[in-house]
Formats: structure tokens, sequence, C-alpha cells
């Protein structure tokens, strides 16, 4: 756990490094991975939170690994440093890709694009003008051989007036792309869990507007989630229902994702928690 | 990224050389290997065998040198298992920071008896014998690295990354399967578990946590049967 938690941490450091250079986004390059810090919002505005996102471009055949339960790899961590004042929060990640290798080995990995979403709580009294945020990323980046690559990015922008309502940046579009694949509450009635002994049913509602008739369930399990007895096997499921075998009794907890696999119906994608009868709910909450 | 950097660090490991030094220990009861081995076989798709509180799958492998090790030999002695990739920036980066000699210097002299394995496929990123030979020299490396190009002994164990470690006691049980500590191989970790469970191996305690979860590489398996 501590290792991940490490990993997945954030350590946020009051800097005033306002660099004199020409403004625009960074760019690192390191070896197959370009990283970029962007914003939501053309201007910060103060007294709110504000999402930065921190933009994986990763090579072709390459991946970059989730933090949740993967066999091999290192998720992505990420260091913020912010002006004083402001306050960052947990990084949300997209649901991942599930990866097989030989030898039994399941993974959960970003290919191509992933933004990393950071919420960024900027003070109320923070002085409208400009202001530069930088970020500081370490991965391991695989193909059939595994690198590591580090890089930062800063983002130059400005807070705006106290009271000014948010405008879209010019990259809000990647937030909204990037929240599709953002795990959110069931609905009512969209999965439904039983436990039988130490396996947890998961079935997806029937009707509404998601995926439908041959819907495919997949499940990604959060590093504090209880072992599976066989993830390779069970963690995913053509016939609407997963059957999660575990290995030790414990609370389930991850992304559920529901897909019609051959329509271009979008998949969703939903928090599970599931804890056993009889077991005290995680004091600690989840993500 | 990543660069070796050879100086300060090599000098230390000389010291793991007498862990070896048992190497030569006769070959004890054969009965710990086979049944395991015939556990093995039945592996080879899905399944790993290798269970905490059972006994440990037999092997029996070539390191760099061409000598045949084989677990069997090692009975009576705690025995740590150690998958390797030489060219792994996780295992590059844990030989820079010293870990695995570190965690050797620690039980010298107490009879631990340290392998490696490499699982790799020919042509996978750091197999093949010259390249964990080389490796062995570079750093200095007091255990021997065997060569498992088949996969079959990585599987039996169901080793997933390098560096994955298992630890087994004096009876050839299987007590410690994971990581070989709380860190990520690019700075120091605060709890080191494999050295824990080998120091309750030694003493015949309960090793505890007995699993934890690998990370680094995974182990560059070939096609299963292959």
């Amino acid at each position: 756990m501590g290792r991940i938690s490490l990993l997945g941490g954030l350590v946020v450091a009051a800097a005033a490094t306002a660099s004199p250079l020409a403004g625009g986004s960074a760019v690192s390059l390191d070896g197959d991975v370009r990283l970029r810090l962007i914003s939501e919002n053309a201007a910060l505005v103060p007294g709110q939170t504000n999402w930065l996102g921190v933009q994986f471009d990763i090579e072709k055949d390459w991946h970059l690994y989730w933090k949740g339960q993967n066999d091999s790899g290192m998720p992505i961590a990420v260091t913020a440093t912010l002006p004083e004042g402001f306050e960052a929060g947990d990084l949300v990640w997209p649901a991942p890709k599930r990866h097989a290798l030989e030898g039994d080995i399941l993974d959960h990995i970003y290919e191509t694009r992933v933004v990393l979403l950071l919420p960024v709580k900027v003070p109320a009294g923070a002085r409208p003008g400009p202001v530069t945020l930088k970020v500081d990323a370490e991965w391991m980046v695989c193909k059939a051989s595994c690198m590591l690559g580090d890089g930062g990015a800063e983002l130059k922008t400005e807070v705006g007036a106290a009271g000014a309502a948010a405008r879209p940046g010019r990259d809000a579009k990647a937030f909204a792309e990037a929240r599709e694949r953002v795990p959110k509450p069931p609905l009512p009635g969209a999965l439904t869990t039983e436990w039988k002994g130490s396996t947890l049913l998961v079935t997806s509602g029937k009707g509404g507007t998601g995926p439908g008739k041959g819907r495919k369930l997949s499940f990604y399990p959060y590093e504090d989630s209880a072992p599976l007895e066989n993830i390779t096997r069970d963690a995913v499921s053509d016939k609407g229902m997963l059957e999660l075998k575990l290995r030790k009794m414990g609370p389930v907890k991850g992304v559920i994702e529901i897909s019609e696999p051959g329509s271009s119906v979008r998949p969703l994608f939903y928090v599970l928690e599931a804890a056993p009868a009889g077991s005290a709910p995680d004091p600690g909450g989840s993500r | 990224m990543l660069k070796l950097k050879n100086r300060g660090w090599l000098g230390a490991v000389a010291g793991g050389v007498a862990l070896l030094g048992i190497a030569g220990s006769p070959v004890l009861a054969q009965d710990a290997a086979a049944p395991a081995e015939k556990k093995q076989e039945k592996s080879q798709d899905k399944k790993p065998t290798a269970k905490i509180g059972e006994a440990a799958p037999g092997f029996e492998l070539k390191d760099t040198d061409g000598k045949t090790v084989k677990l069997s030999d090692y009975k009576g002695k705690v025995v740590v298992l150690e998958w390797f990739n030489p060219e792994c920036p996780i295992v590059v980066g844990h030989y820079k920071m010293q870990t695995m000699q570190k965690t050797q210097d620690q039980f010298k002299g107490k009879g631990v008896v340290w392998l490696a394995i490499n699982s790799g496929a020919p042509g996978q990123q750091g197999a093949g014998l010259e390249k964990n030979a080389d490796a062995r020299t570079k750093w200095k490396m007091a255990q021997p690295v065997l060569i498992d190009e088949s996969g079959t002994v990585g599987r039996a164990y169901g080793a997933k990354t390098s560096p994955h470690m298992y630890v087994i006691d004096a009876k050839g049980t299987l007590v410690y399967n994971g990581a070989i500590d709380d860190g990520n191989g690019r700075s120091e970790a605060k709890t080191n578990y494999a050295a824990n469970a080998i120091e309750a191996a030694l003493k015949g305690e309960t090793v505890s946590p007995a699993e934890t979860r690998p990370y680094g590489c995974p182990v560059k398996y070939g096609k299963s049967g292959a």
C-alpha cells in the first residue's frame, strides 16, 4: 500500500519561481513520452477549484501505467509546484485499459494519450495577473522493453479578476474527453452486486441509455481492493455479469466499465464499492 | 535516464560473496523437490504453483557459468530467489542504490543462499547468457544468475516482475512472495520486505507480510509452451 500511495501521492510545494521566459506551455521531451500541463479555464478563477490537466502523449505501441492494481510496471507519479496559497487536490485518473502479457501478467495501462486531472484551489485573495504553475512527473514506459522517464511542464496562465465567470480555455475539450473515462457513482440500478461466499457478482442494470444487449463488463481494481483469485479470467465478461472470486475476503473497490463491443454506444464507467456482509466500511472512504 | 553510474557502489558488494560460500553444500534429500516439480508441469498454462506455506517448487537451472544449480541442493538453508533482468531500469536502480547488495550484506555469514533467475525469452530485454554474465561482472554480483529462457521456473513461481522476490525457509517452504521493498527502485525505501522475511525465516518465525505486490518490469516470458 505504502508504495503506491507514495507514487500516487501528490507533494505540493509552495514556490514562487515565475520565470521571466516567454509564455505558452513548455513541452518536455523524454524518450517516448511528451508532457504538457493544460488548464480547463482560460484564466484561473479565484476562490474556486480550477482543473488542470497533466497530459501525456505516448509513442505508438508504448504504454504508461494506471495507479490501481497491476502485476507489473509502475504508476505515473506527479508532483505539482504551485504559487503560494494554491492548493492541489488528489489526481483524478481516467479508467485504464487491460493489458495481458505472457506469464499470466495483467496490467492496467494508458496508450496514445492520457490526461490526469488535477484540481487546484485558487485562493479567493489571489492577485489577478500572470502566474506560472508547474508539474514534474515520473513514469515507466513499456513496449517489449521498459524504460523509466521523467519530465516537467509549466503552464503560464493568469489569475482572472475576482468574481469573473470561468471561461473555457483552448484545451477545454481535452478535459471533456478525459472525463468521459473518469468513473462516476453508479446511477440507481446501473449496477447490482451480490455476495456468494467469497465471490462478488456484479450485474449491469437492464435498460437505460447506455450499452445494452451484448454488454461487456470489465473491472479495474483499485490498489486497496481485496485481491482477486484470478484477475485475468474473472475481471472481464461479455455475459453482462462479473463473478469476482476473491483470494482474500475484503472490500472490493474499483472501476466497472460497461461497453458494447462492435457498437457505437459509448462505454460507461462507474465506481464499484462493495464490502462483504459484516465487514466494517472503510473509514477512510475512497477516492 | 538509464545510464549506469558505477562509481561508489561497487566496492560495497564484495562481502556478498560469502553468501555463495555454501553453494558447494551437499545435495540433501531429493524428496522436497520431486513432488513440486510434478506440480510445476501442470502449472504451465495458468495458475502459479507456488503458494505461501507450501513446498517451494523445485528446479534445476544452469547459471551463467554453465554450472547446474538445483534448489534441492540447499535444503536446510534459507533461500532467496530474485527475478532478474539486467536491462530493467528498476533492477538497474536497485543495483545503483545497492538495495540487493545491502540486503545480502545484512545476512552475511548466516548461511543464506541467494539465487537470481532470469526468465526472459531469447531476444527479450535483458535476456541471454551474455547480458547476464556481463551484469554479474559489472555489478560484482555475489549471487549466480540462473537462466530460465523457457520461463518454466518463472511460471511455476508466478514471477511477474523483475525484481520479484521469494524467500524459502530451511524446510523448503515458501514463506515470502512479493516486492523487495516498499520503494520504487528510484529512491530509498522505508521497509525492506525481503530482508524482514529472511530475518524471520532464519529465526523460524512467521513472516509478515508474507505477500506483497511486486513492482518493476514485467518478466519477459516467451509464449507458453514454446
